[in-house]
């Protein structure tokens, strides 16, 4: 045995034994649209406030029920739950904090006034203040938290209701209330995405609807979408993988009509997609489902190398099988190589995504082209023989419609000036909300459901910075002053900021102030008709509240996705698309930064797009330098039919009425590592009896097939190189021969 | 079993029969209107508050509670709201629907001012008695809920609710005084 397959051998049991360990449990499937974006490129803040976010979302559902009315929609969600599969669903049990929140405050009571109380304690005239308080004292029922002589306007209970006001979420009698719908909370139990394909939380969902038969059920969380993604995937993986296999297996079939070709051929592929599956692990700890629906895709691209090596056995019966593959070895390298730098482009990109798409389809290309190299001459044994299929495919290489020169120079002016046509129609689209290809209802229940209890935006939202926690908290409440203003002009529906609840300590001395006047002029005024008892208590100042001491209480917990380890987060509730530019003009105050992701990634999008686009004209040269390094003043004829192939490919996209987007722009960084391979081919066995050209002919069209598959994707990145590939390379395989003269 | 269930059933049998009784010796007016006056004594005060006004009970509907002296001031208790009225400036307004804990103190204060018991006992243990003369009805609530709010409350009346007395879990208690008038 040679070095070459010994060691091939060795790393390929190495692999397998990967794969046992992957197949067997070991293997992780990120399902996560948002994981293929990118992390952001400079705020660590707003990273750790989106990893948050996502951590306190990845695993819960939220459910609201209703009925006819409170006690309806209680008992309803009561059968509800009752009917969930325990192994699937189980309910948080909810228990009221209010006690304990307010235990915590009483002490700090004075220093906490909300900003509409600010302004009216300062603008009441003391008698406003003495009528305000009589009302307050003699309403028939009132809670009150604090005596009546330290707070008589009963400025605390205010604080309370209006702080409560942030949330429409009301405990009752061990429910969680919005108005006369119960919300549920529910976590998922057990490993929610198995990759079964079978849809298990939305099956448990409707276990628990079939209980309740006629009350609303409206269901919403991540794990929803993750699984629709998940059950989605599952499908087009099966469908582009096995479908381009058996598309390969049908035509090879027919080609040698012989079990060993195909089997080397198969086995050339899964040890190209088992390769580039365990780098994807190795490197990234995980893989994301949409590579895996990419890298079906593969299954079409990497037998080319096994396809071409047989197309030459079948010619050449007689010859060594060494030597053979000594003269097929500098084309089959030149075009693995080519695709790999095609593949490897995607990588350049800072989307997570596409990087393990990158690795994955370069180590397997690679894996694919040492299997053939390494493996095939030693378990070739027998004949490959001629059949009728492949002679009549091979025959008519001849007569295929090949160009002279001043033919070629026509038919490229003509198609480059339909490509340059198609392309100057093109519509381009970067919005990254066109990425995701959840279902509809989910969708609509998911914005219903936050609309209802008010969740907050996880795309938009303001981080501050500050030397110390008092600083910090002072800016933010600069902020919440012109959020409050922006509120009121109907630019979000509120917001959610640690200050609400613990002011800067500055702004709770200055609160204490004002309340100190406040109850003294009150007091006063009703110490002519009333004997105040213990009126030193009233006198008593409170400490100042911190913040560590809030995280360490009940109120810790929904207050934690505000805190950073450096900054503040200040969350909102359904900021106004049309009027984001407002809330980011507020980026101006000292230490606020506004973070739109949605923009953000939008951006980026288009500059790769655009950055990548330039970048081809690049590629092409490089490519073109390989080429005349191989071929000399030929070398034009592998390129050109990719190139025009390329522009007629946008020209469809634009037919198709699609807006380009930077997936089309990769693909066609796909589409000039592929292309080229089978002018490579054809150049190098220029002189052949067609076997080069049965070889390409088997290629493009199981390439076609499994990239033609990925059109159908649902994800439209996905669907995007689908389409582009499609039509890329049906178009490279006809203009191939065309431009290559026998 | 069946001893339990006789005893249960006798027990259920009593409240409704109060509150048919005293039901049925209410004078039946879609709107009562007339003076009140209200002794509140606060926790922490020595002496009572008092306040005097007018109010409006529309059956179905709420009630106007309208305060003239010391300070004029207005309440409206609504089965949707409640708001609190200085002149013409909101000093507060809390929406029931959003708020089920306030939709059911205002719904027992609404009950005990128009002398709804029906719906009093189905969030209080009622103990009263009947007589030629007129009613009195004690009232424990029945929930935890409630009992954050309210240790008591005591019902006088004849054809009409003449006195409420409420005693709050924040130690305050409140006499209100009922006069049906024009």
């Amino acid at each position: 045995m040679k070095p070459l397959s010994l060691w091939w051998t060795l790393l390929a049991a190495a692999i397998l034994g990967h794969q046992v360990y992957l197949w067997t449990g070991g293997l992780k499937v990120e399902t996560q649209l948002l994981s293929l974006l990118p992390r952001g490129e400079t705020d660590a803040a707003a990273e750790e406030a989106l990893h948050q976010l996502g951590e306190s979302t990845s695993r819960s559902v939220v459910v609201l029920v209703t009925a006819t009315s409170a006690e309806a929609s209680q008992e309803a969600a009561q059968r509800f739950v009752a009917a969930l599969p325990a192994e699937r669903l189980t309910r948080v049990t909810e228990t009221s904090q209010a006690q304990s929140v307010v235990e915590l405050l009483v002490p700090y009571a004075s220093g906490l006034l909300t900003a509409s109380q600010r302004k009216r304690l300062s603008e009441a005239s003391d008698e406003d203040l003495v009528q305000q308080a009589w009302s307050a004292l003699t309403q028939p029922v009132g809670q009150r938290f604090r005596p009546a002589q330290e707070d008589p306007l009963q400025l605390f209970s205010e604080f309370l209701r209006e702080r409560a006001q942030s949330t429409p979420v009301r405990p009752v009698n061990g429910w969680l209330m919005v108005g006369d719908s119960v919300l549920l909370r529910l976590e998922v139990k057990g490993s929610a995405f198995a990759l079964d394909g079978v849809p298990h939380l939305a099956r448990a969902l409707e276990e628990g609807r079939r209980a309740v038969p006629g009350v609303d059920v409206v269901a919403a969380g991540v794990p929803l979408f993750a699984e629709a993604a998940a059950t989605q995937a599952n499908t087009e993986v099966n469908t582009v993988g096995w479908g381009s296999l058996a598309a390969i297996l049908v035509l090879m079939g027919f080609a040698f009509r012989s079990l060993r070709p195909l089997l080397l051929v198969v086995t050339s592929v899964l040890m190209g997609v088992a390769a580039g599956l365990s780098a994807c692990v190795v490197v990234f700890g995980e893989v994301h489902l949409m590579t895996l629906v990419f890298g079906a895709g593969l299954v079409g691209v990497a037998e080319d190398y096994g396809i071409h090596y047989f197309c030459s056995r079948q010619a050449h019966p007689k010859q060594d099988k060494q030597i053979l593959l000594r003269h097929l070895i500098p084309g089959l390298s030149l075009a693995m190589l080519t695709s790999v730098a095609g593949y490897a482009m995607l990588g350049i990109a800072p989307f997570p995504g596409l990087r393990q798409v990158a690795l994955f389809s370069s180590v397997g290309l690679g894996a694919a082209f040492l299997t053939v190299v390494a493996w095939f001459p030693i378990l070739d044994g027998g004949e490959v023989r001629m059949t009728k299929f492949a002679a009549a495919w091979a025959a008519s290489r001849a007569r295929w419609p090949s160009l002279s020169l001043p033919g070629v120079v026509v038919a490229t002016v003509v198609l480059g000036a339909v490509g340059a046509f198609g392309i100057s129609q093109l519509k381009t689209d970067d919005d990254i909300r066109s990425l995701q290809a959840s279902p509809k209802a989910l969708m609509d229940a998911q914005r219903l459901v936050a609309e209802r209890i008010g969740l907050p935006s996880p795309a938009q939202f303001f981080v501050v910075r500050g030397r110390d926690e008092a600083e910090r908290l002072a800016r933010e409440e600069a902020l919440t002053s012109q959020l409050d203003a922006l509120r009121a002009q109907g630019v979000l529906q509120g917001y959610e900021a640690i200050s609400a609840w613990v002011p800067s300590p500055e702004q709770q001395i200055q609160n204490e102030r004002l309340a100190a006047r406040v109850r003294k002029v009150v007091l006063k005024a009703l110490a002519d008709e009333l004997e105040v008892v213990d009126d030193d208590a009233a006198a008593s100042p409170s400490r100042v509240l911190s913040i560590d001491e809030v995280m360490q209480s009940a109120l810790g917990a929904p207050l934690k996705q505000l805190k950073m380890s450096d900054a503040h987060v200040v969350l909102l509730h359904a900021p106004a698309r049309q009027r984001l530019e407002e809330l980011a003009s507020l980026s101006t105050l000292p230490g606020v930064k506004f973070v739109d992701r949605t923009a953000d990634w939008s951006s980026l999008m288009r500059r790769w797009r655009v950055g990548m686009s330039q970048l081809l004209v690049v590629g092409y040269a490089l490519i073109l330098a390989i080429l005349w390094w191989r071929f000399g003043a030929r070398a034009w004829r592998a390129l050109v039919p990719t190139a025009l192939a390329s522009a007629l490919a946008l020209s469809a996209v634009a037919f198709l009425g699609e807006p380009l987007t930077l997936f089309h722009v990769l693909a066609l960084w796909l589409l000039l590592g592929m292309g080229v391979d089978y002018g490579i081919f054809l150049l190098e066995h220029q002189n052949d009896d067609g076997e080069a050209w049965l070889a390409v002919g088997l290629g493009a069209a199981s390439t076609l097939l499994s990239f033609g598959l990925l059109a159908v994707s649902t994800t439209s990145a996905i669907h995007a190189f689908g389409v582009t590939l499609g039509v890329g390379v049906t178009l490279v395989w006809m203009l191939s021969p065309t431009f290559a003269r026998n | 079993m069946m001893l339990c269930a006789v005893v249960l059933s006798l027990n259920l049998a009593t409240a409704p029969d109060l509150a048919l009784r005293i039901r049925s010796a209410l004078h039946d007016a879609p709107v009562q209107r007339g003076t009140f006056e209200q002794s509140k004594q606060v926790k922490g005060f020595r002496k009572p508050l008092k306040s005097s006004g007018t109010y409006v009970v529309t059956r179905g509907q709420g009630i106007v509670w309208n305060t003239l002296k010391p300070f004029p001031s207005e309440l409206t208790v609504e089965p949707t709201a409640i708001a609190s009225k200085q002149g013409t400036k909101e000093l507060f307004r809390v929406d029931a629907s959003k708020e089920p804990a306030v939709r059911l103190i205002t719904e027992m204060l609404f009950a005990a001012l128009s002398g709804d018991v029906e719906s009093l006992l189905r969030h209080f243990e009622a103990t009263g008695q009947i007589g030629p003369e007129g009613w009195s009805l004690v009232l424990k609530p029945a929930s935890k809920g409630l009992e954050k709010v309210f240790l008591h409350l005591e019902l006088q009346g004849d054809s009409a609710v003449r006195k409420v007395h409420i005693a709050e879990a924040t130690g305050d208690t409140t006499d209100i005084v009922l006069v049906p008038g024009p």
